[in-house]
């Protein structure tokens, strides 16, 4: 229970430093999602079952501190966890190439995703503006913020293992 | 080959994770038309957040006030022989920008430039918060509920308007900016001979110009026209400035057009803000006094 508590700090963390941070380097309004990264780096580490399950934590939690409509993060991001955790066997820790890949496409799925939610919403704009002001400048943070995120991913899941399986739990 | 336990485990999770995937689907098109609300939740993560967002954001703004000092420092010399040589001219300057100082006081009294503001009770709060999501505006300030704000009050700045806040935890609150393309503000146009109304709202194509939409083609309005809230809808008091018109463009349709705003407040930038906890309608202005009828 303790190992899914450091997890969930973690994930708060991350949100803070998202939110309260990463503002005074924004461009066009335009942030990167450290919870995404997480989640997609969580998910090639743990596999699909748990990276579902942090990416329902990650999602409900960014739709209840966010206000926006709840449960849209938590989808894209749950069914972004199934896809990317199928790749859980193909990679290796250290790898650096294969998480940046899968960061910046696992971003690309979550604008085109959250494109159609927002239409089916009744929202519309032009599609064109759009991705040139917020899927361009969120696909360049994503891909600069994504090695350190995983790093990190990898460093807490070693710490976590390490001492887990000391504890014999 | 499957032994049938692990078959039967394996069709037990997809249809998990697809009632999972349905439900979720579903909770986002409950939340928009409001059936779904999670009051409690919702509060429960904000005051979790609280302390990390109140941290981080206290950590940024010293590091950006000790940068600034080092810069400062490091510039000091060469700013130094300029400014001895600025003092000089200055103080010939210096007793006449007196005097201008002086009677733009006067001015400013008489104009009642300070009274204008009377009319509004003002808490305010430091932004700690921002989600900026793919189009969501939102922040976070550090007053809630246990400082007097409600939900619905109006965010200003000494700029302009920021927006309304939309949730009102014990220790912090959210605000909805004007950028939030949920966000609907009754406007007019400032100008006298124009006087036209609309609805200011966040543009999702342009994250940091909302636009004024329901204007009808032949309504005179032009760019550099001042946009101020028109107290319709109840929750913005009115006379509060938005922004200016940087564009017209034509609606789809053909009969209306809309203009995208240039917002008075720098969202950017925001750091600190107030919330308005209550307007009252501005003083009259005084009667002309009527010099014949003394005796």
């Amino acid at each position: 229970m303790k190992k899914y508590g450091y997890w969930f700090l973690l994930l708060i963390v991350l949100y803070a430093f998202q939110t309260s941070l990463l503002p005074i380097i924004a461009y066009n309004g335009q942030l990167p999602d450290l919870l995404l990264l997480f989640v997609v780096s969580f998910s090639l580490l743990e596999g699909p079952k748990y990276g579902t399950l942090m990416a329902l934590g990650a999602g409900l939690l960014k739709g209840l501190a966010s206000g926006t409509f709840f449960g849209v993060d938590a989808f894209i991001y749950v069914v972004i966890a199934l896809v990317v955790g199928k790749f859980n066997n193909q990679v290796f820790r250290e790898a650096r190439f294969l998480p940046l890949v899968t960061s910046v496409g696992a971003s690309v799925a979550y604008y085109v995703i959250f494109v159609v939610f927002l239409f089916m919403l009744g929202f519309r704009f032009s599609i064109i503006n759009h991705v040139q002001s917020v899927l361009l400048p969120m696909v360049i943070y994503q891909f600069i913020f994504s090695y350190p995120i995983h790093r990190l991913t990898v460093k807490m899941d070693t710490l976590t293992r390490t001492k887990w399986s000391k504890n014999g739990s | 080959m499957k032994n049938p336990k692990e078959a039967s485990n394996v069709y037990k999770n997809i249809w998990a994770l697809a009632l999972m995937l349905f439900a979720l689907f579903c909770l986002v098109f409950l939340t928009k038309v409001g059936r779904v609300q999670f009051p409690v939740s919702s509060q429960v993560a904000s005051v979790v957040l609280f302390p990390f967002q109140g941290g981080i954001s206290l950590a940024v703004s010293e590091i950006t006030t000790a940068t600034t000092f080092i810069s400062d420092v490091a510039t000091a010399y060469e700013q130094n022989e300029a400014l001895k040589k600025e003092v000089e001219e200055l103080r010939k300057e210096n007793l006449e920008a007196s005097e201008y100082a002086a009677e733009n006081e006067r001015l400013r009294a008489l104009l009642g430039y300070k009274n204008s503001k009377t009319q509004f009770d003002l808490i305010a709060a430091r932004v700690i918060g921002r989600e900026n999501a793919t189009w969501t505006s939102m922040i976070i300030i550090n007053k809630g509920s246990a400082d007097g704000i409600k939900d619905l009050m109006p965010v200003v700045t000494d700029k302009g308007l920021v927006g309304h806040v939309v949730e009102a935890n014990p220790i912090s609150s959210k605000v909805q900016l004007i950028l939030d393309p949920r966000s609907s503000v009754g406007a007019l146009v400032q100008r006298p001979e124009s006087r036209v109304m609309g609805i200011v709202e966040g543009d999702i194509g342009n994250a940091q110009m909302p636009r004024m939409v329901n204007i009808p083609m032949v309504a005179d309005v032009v760019e550099g026209d001042m946009i101020i809230t028109s107290g319709f809808g109840g929750v913005y008091p009115k006379g509060i400035i938005v922004g200016e018109v940087k564009e017209l463009k034509n609606a789809p349709g053909g009969l209306l057009k809309y203009a995208v705003i240039d917002t008075s407040v720098d969202f950017q930038r925001l750091e600190e803000v107030a919330v308005i906890a209550a307007s009252r309608e501005p003083p009259p202005a005084p009667l002309p006094k009527k010099t014949g009828d003394a005796k």
